[in-house]
């Protein structure tokens, strides 16, 4: 195990780490297991510590982290230093709950004093898949969850700051736990979007819980996979003009033209002496020309596109309303999840 | 009567065509409209001496009750005519009611007893007619723009009610109603023409109205 330390902290001095900060904590890790194998506890107790930390040290991977820690705690046990040690093995099994003591490397006493010190704390490390897509309803965004020792958690996920948070899982978690989530919202109806935030609790308040939490983005990327039904064609309004309201108002100014001029030769023949008529016989012709062109065939109404875009929009809503009545979701929203980096808050002792 | 009094009388004709159907028509079921007229009229009669034209302007109104297919008309104008060449003027009103139904979509058929009275120096010469009306009224554009048809029939009446002739005319008509307003300016043209049985012989009555609306009449 020591060899691999080195390796990984080699690595990381060579390659991934930024050049300053990671040269720090890797020297002096390397260092510091030089003293401890020249059994220099002292000074490897001094140099581990400030490797921990050191600003570089947040790049480490966890398990090299957990296992400067153990290198830590094993260091301060054999300093007789036995609360400095427990502390160190906390700190370890906090950087990476699935980290145990190599029994061929630390002797019984170490690796007894590692797993009591284990056993005590609740942590979790949550792994995630850090950008997939499910379908809500459907598929689920699995979550595995990998506990330093058995205990109760909580996990939820809820909207950033708002909402009620959708319970995925209350129980006991042994070594490890699996635990999914459906994309759906805290009333299981509506897909849950926008910024969200995954959270683990473990233990209770009155037992000074440890809490995870990893930021979540989800946003819908596709369609319904079944279509809402379609609105009945006896709620819509034409949205183009048809060849007939053309016709019939062509027909009814020209008509009405004509009438105004024929009316007196049929009602009393050569008396009349009113110009007047002809205005209004125009009128009517200009009218039907209006109302001709206006009502051409094949032009766009807007007052019929809008309407129907109203009557459809309130379609949607009755229809979503309905499924809400019945407590059922829109199926197969394809969501796309991304997830951020995990925060550890507070952790305790129990 | 005087030209004050037109005046009272088609104020009032107005506020009753105007004020009435704003708050009868909300009720459902029920439709009311009016309007009031001004009218050029020419009137071409028959006189023991030959004929006479008289011309004026007639100011009146109209409403229009409407219960699911039956309506109920009435109408009323008055004004002065005078005759063409001389200085007698001659009053002239005349009213009308008349019962509809509405048998299709924009066709109305109403019946009804309609007056006309020429009046000099207050001695009324009276017209009792009945008639058939029919009209039509289509929308040219839209609802913006509506023309119409209309042709009467009827029978003139001796006071006794004992027929004296017969009548018949028609008119023809355009309103425009801006959108999203109650209120519709219509012109329109009419003639009609009575052949009495006893006298001097027939009289042509003809107008052109603008008139202003308020609902639908």
């Amino acid at each position: 195990m020591t060899r691999v330390l080195l390796v990984l902290v080699a690595g990381l001095v060579a390659g991934r780490a930024s050049p300053a900060r990671a040269q720090d904590g890797g020297d002096l890790l390397v260092q510091a297991l030089a003293a401890y194998r020249a059994l220099d506890y002292d000074r490897a107790a001094t140099l581990l510590r400030q490797a921990l930390d050191a600003g570089g040290a947040a790049r480490f991977p966890d398990s090299a982290r957990a296992e400067a820690a153990v290198y830590l705690g094993a260091t301060e046990r054999f300093r007789g230093r036995h609360a400095a040690a427990a502390a160190a093995f906390r700190r370890a099994v906090a950087a990476d709950p699935r980290h145990r003591a190599d029994t061929l490397v630390f002797p019984p006493e170490i690796v007894q004093a590692f797993d009591a010190a284990r056993r005590s704390t609740r942590y979790v490390y949550v792994r995630t898949a850090r950008d997939t897509a499910i379908t809500t309803g459907d598929d689920a965004y699995v979550v595995r969850l990998y506990a330093s020792a058995p205990h109760d958690l909580a996990v939820t996920v809820r909207s950033e700051g708002v909402g009620d948070p959708r319970r995925l899982y209350a129980g006991p978690i042994g070594d490890s736990l699996e635990v999914s989530w459906d994309g759906l919202d805290a009333g299981g109806r509506r897909p849950l979007e926008g910024a969200l935030v995954l959270e683990v609790a473990s233990g209770t308040t009155r037992q000074h819980p440890s809490l995870v939490r990893i930021p979540l983005t989800a946003r819908v990327t596709g369609a319904d996979s079944l279509p809402l039904p379609p609105v009945p064609d006896s709620l819509l309004l034409p949205e183009r003009e048809r060849a007939g309201p053309a016709v019939r108002a062509l027909v009814a100014g020209l008509l009405g033209g004509v009438a105004a001029v024929a009316l007196p030769a049929a009602v009393s023949p050569g008396e009349s002496t009113e110009p007047g008529r002809y205005g209004v016989g125009a009128a009517l012709t200009l009218a039907g020309l209006v109302g001709f062109i206006v009502h051409r065939p094949g032009r766009q109404i807007p007052a019929g596109v809008a309407a129907n875009h109203a009557t459809r929009e309130a379609w949607r809503r009755d229809a979503d309303a309905a499924r809400d009545a019945r407590g059922q979701h829109r199926p197969g929203v394809k969501l796309q999840v991304s997830a951020g980096r995990q925060t550890p808050f507070a952790g305790g002792e129990p | 009567m005087t030209s004050g009094r037109t005046a009272c009388h088609a104020a009032m004709l107005v506020a009753t065509v105007a004020v009435a159907p704003a708050a009868a028509v909300a009720q459902s079921g029920w439709g009311v409209g009016g309007g009031a007229a001004t009218r050029i009229t020419t009137v071409r009669r028959a006189t023991l001496a030959g004929s006479e034209v008289l011309s004026g302007v007639v100011v009146g109104g109209e409403g229009r009750l409407a219960a699911g297919r039956f309506t109920l008309r009435l109408a009323y104008a008055e004004g002065s005519l005078h005759p063409d060449g001389g200085d007698t003027r001659q009053q002239y009103v005349e009213g009308s009611v008349a019962l509809g139904l509405v048998p299709l979509p924009g066709l109305e058929i109403a019946a009804g007893p309609y007056a006309r009275a020429y009046i000099v120096d207050a001695i009324p010469q009276r017209r009792l007619l009945s008639r058939l009306h029919a009209r039509y009224e289509a929308a040219v554009v839209g609802d913006a723009i509506r023309g119409h048809v209309e042709a009467w029939a009827g029978l003139l009446h001796e006071p006794s009610g004992r027929a004296a002739g017969s009548w018949r005319g028609g008119g023809v008509g355009v309103s425009v109603q801006p959108v999203g307003r109650r209120i519709a300016v219509r012109v329109s043209y009419m003639i009609d023409r009575a052949h009495p049985d006893a006298g001097p012989g027939p009289e042509t009555v003809e107008a052109l109205a603008i008139t202003v609306t308020v609902g639908r009449t």
